[in-house]
Formats: structure tokens, C-alpha cells, sequence
């Protein structure tokens, strides 16, 4: 009988437990969010760091303005040079270079190389590298060429530098870099 | 003179049951009430978010790229007489494999829109406590994606709780 009584009484607690607890809301909305996340895209620009050969490589902005296409001779060097990236790590990654050029006689090799450097934009390691062959010389074409990074372990000042390089002599190469038409997109290896 | 009738196997006097009788005739004839007046209520949800209820998910699916911020705009509504004390919080996150929800990623944040409406332009306020009676707030969600988030899917959920 005493056992009944217990039971009865604990039945009576746990409906009045659920009454009260069904009668409280424990929250008056949700909102579900769901991000397809690409990697970064980085543009080179018109935007001058120190002539001539330094521009700057902007990070997901494709407001690179219009500009006079860059150009350079025979070995010579443009670069590119980002912010620093305020990261300490990136993934293993492939970069796909997208470039949209001319030179002055077909067939011309263009050599592009991805690199870290220090805030200061001193070279610090070779993420990858890839050659382009230009093939037009009257129009610009879009190329594309891709290279594949291991993981990068950074410093958070440290930043991303594009460097381009002719290989053939007495020959001029031009890089149409307005619009967003020149740029690094980075995808997961 | 003592009448008894048999009852069960026991003599119970016939007084005693015309007593009982007289008793129960009488408890009959009297009203225990007038009448009866059942209230039924229907309660909705004073609070809502983008007009929707609890149970009513808003969804908003963003497609974007590592190194920005995404930003998205809600309204609270206040129906009741009194004003609502309220907290959002994120509940989970889910992103790609090999995603640490404590590490980098996405980084998500609340505020509130500038005087121009917008959110995510620079002129944020923080993100309401309250909304008031018969009233509105709007508030913004903040996705952050750091530069080496990822690529893939992330999934996050927030609520808006009641203080």
C-alpha cells in the first residue's frame, strides 16, 4: 500500500514537471544559416606599392581599377604583394593562376611564382610555381596555369607575394590587370 | 414494533433507512451551483522572428568566399503589452571535414543595423536586449569566414532566447 502511495505521488510530480515545463518556450525563433565557402581570390591591381615594379595583390576584392596593362621586359620582375594575412596556418591548397596577357611575339614562357614573405615583403619561402605560354601577341587571351602548395605555417604579419617573370630575351610581355581579369584563386588540394 | 429488514445478512431497522431515504431526497432538491462558465484561451506567441515562431526555422543559405564577413538582417516583433528581455546565442556550428569549431573558421557575431538600415557597412550598434511592447528591433548576424577557413559547407544556428 505504502508502495502505491510512493509511486502515485512521484507520478503526480513528474506530470506537473512536464506541464510546466511544456508551458515555457526556451527559445522564440531559430535561424538556420548555411555558408558554401569558397578560398580566397587574390586580384592583382593597378594600385601602385613602389614603381615600378611593385603592385599591390588584393584579398577578395576585385576592385583592381582600370589601368594601363603592365608591362616588362625580357627577365625582369613585376610583383604583387598582398597585406599582411593575419593568419598562422593555411591549408594544403592548389592555386589556380588565371592571367590575362600578350606578348610581343607568340610562344613567349611566362614563369609565376607564389611566395610568403615577411611584413616587409623580403621573400621567405616558395609556396609553388608555374609557367604560362603566351600565345597571342596582337590581343590579350586569358591563360590559366596551377601549382599546388603543402601546408604553410605563417606569422600573422607575413604576406602573400606574386612575382612574375619573362625568360626570354628582348621580348616584352603585358599584363592586363584591370577588372579583375589577372588573379590566384585558392581551392583545397 | 422494531421492524427490521434483512440487508446483506444483517437486520437493519426500517427506521434507519427511511431516515437515509428522507436525507438523500432532500440533498437532491438543493442546487450545489448556478451555473458553470468554462474559459478556453488560445495563446499565440507574442515574440517572433521575421513573423515566424518557434518551431517555424528561418533559413538563409550565403555563398561566399574565405576572408569576408557576411552579414544578414532580422526582425524581432514584440506583440504583447510588456517588453521582452531577450539574448541571441549561437547553438551549434557545423562546417567541412576536418573543421574545429574552436579554431579557425567562421566566427559568428550579433549586432544591430546602422541609422541607414544596413548591416555589415561599418555603422553597427550592439545587439538588442530587448524589444518593446507592441514594438520591433531589427538585428544583424554576422558571418565571419577567416582567409584560411576551409572551402566547404558550414552550418550554423542561432537562437533568440528569452532572458
Amino acid at each position: 500500500m505504502r508502495g502505491k502511495v510512493i509511486i502515485a505521488v512521484f507520478g503526480m510530480i513528474f506530470l506537473l514537471m512536464s506541464i510546466t515545463y511544456a508551458g515555457i518556450l526556451n527559445y522564440y525563433g531559430k535561424i538556420e544559416g548555411m555558408a558554401e565557402v569558397r578560398g580566397p581570390i587574390f586580384y592583382a591591381s593597378c594600385e601602385s606599392l613602389s614603381q615600378p615594379v611593385v603592385y599591390k595583390l588584393l584579398i577578395n576584392d576585385n576592385s583592381t581599377g582600370d589601368c594601363e596593362p603592365r608591362q616588362f621586359t625580357d627577365g625582369n620582375l613585376k610583383w604583387f604583394l598582398s597585406d599582411s594575412l593575419g593568419i598562422s596556418s593555411f591549408y594544403p591548397a592548389n592555386y589556380t593562376f588565371y592571367v590575362k596577357a600578350r606578348a610581343d611575339e607568340p610562344g613567349q614562357v611566362l614563369h609565376l611564382e607564389l611566395w610568403i614573405t615577411d611584413e616587409e615583403g623580403n621573400k621567405k619561402s616558395l609556396i609553388c610555381d608555374a609557367d604560362i605560354t603566351i600565345t597571342t601577341s596582337e590581343t590579350f587571351s586569358e591563360y590559366s596555369a596551377y601549382c599546388i602548395g603543402d601546408s604553410l605555417t605563417l606569422d600573422k604579419s607575413d604576406r602573400i607575394a606574386w612575382i612574375m617573370t619573362g625568360s626570354a630575351l628582348a621580348k616584352k610581355y603585358y599584363i592586363d590587370v584591370s577588372n579583375g581579369n589577372t588573379r590566384i584563386e585558392v581551392s583545397k588540394a | 414494533m422494531d421492524r427490521r429488514i434483512k440487508i446483506l445478512g444483517r437486520d437493519v431497522p426500517v427506521i434507519l433507512l427511511t431516515i437515509i431515504a428522507i436525507t438523500s431526497l432532500a440533498s437532491a432538491a438543493l442546487l450545489s451551483y448556478y451555473g458553470e462558465v468554462v474559459g478556453t484561451a488560445t495563446i499565440e506567441q507574442s515574440v517572433k522572428i521575421d513573423g515566424k515562431i518557434w518551431n517555424q526555422t528561418i533559413e538563409e543559405t550565403i555563398t561566399g568566399v574565405a576572408g569576408n564577413t557576411y552579414a544578414t538582417k532580422h526582425t524581432i516583433t514584440n506583440d504583447a503589452s510588456q517588453e521582452a528581455q531577450i539574448s541571441i546565442v549561437t547553438v551549434s556550428k557545423t562546417g567541412p571535414e576536418n573543421y574545429d569549431p574552436e579554431g579557425a573558421g567562421v566566427t559568428v557575431s550579433y549586432g544591430s543595423p546602422g541609422q541607414d538600415g544596413e548591416c555589415g557597412d561599418g555603422n553597427d550598434g550592439p545587439a538588442p536586449t530587448s524589444v518593446p511592447a507592441g514594438g520591433s528591433v531589427d538585428f544583424c548576424i554576422y558571418y565571419e569566414f577567416a582567409i584560411n577557413a576551409y572551402p566547404g559547407t558550414y552550418t550554423v544556428t542561432t537562437e533568440v532566447q528569452p532572458q
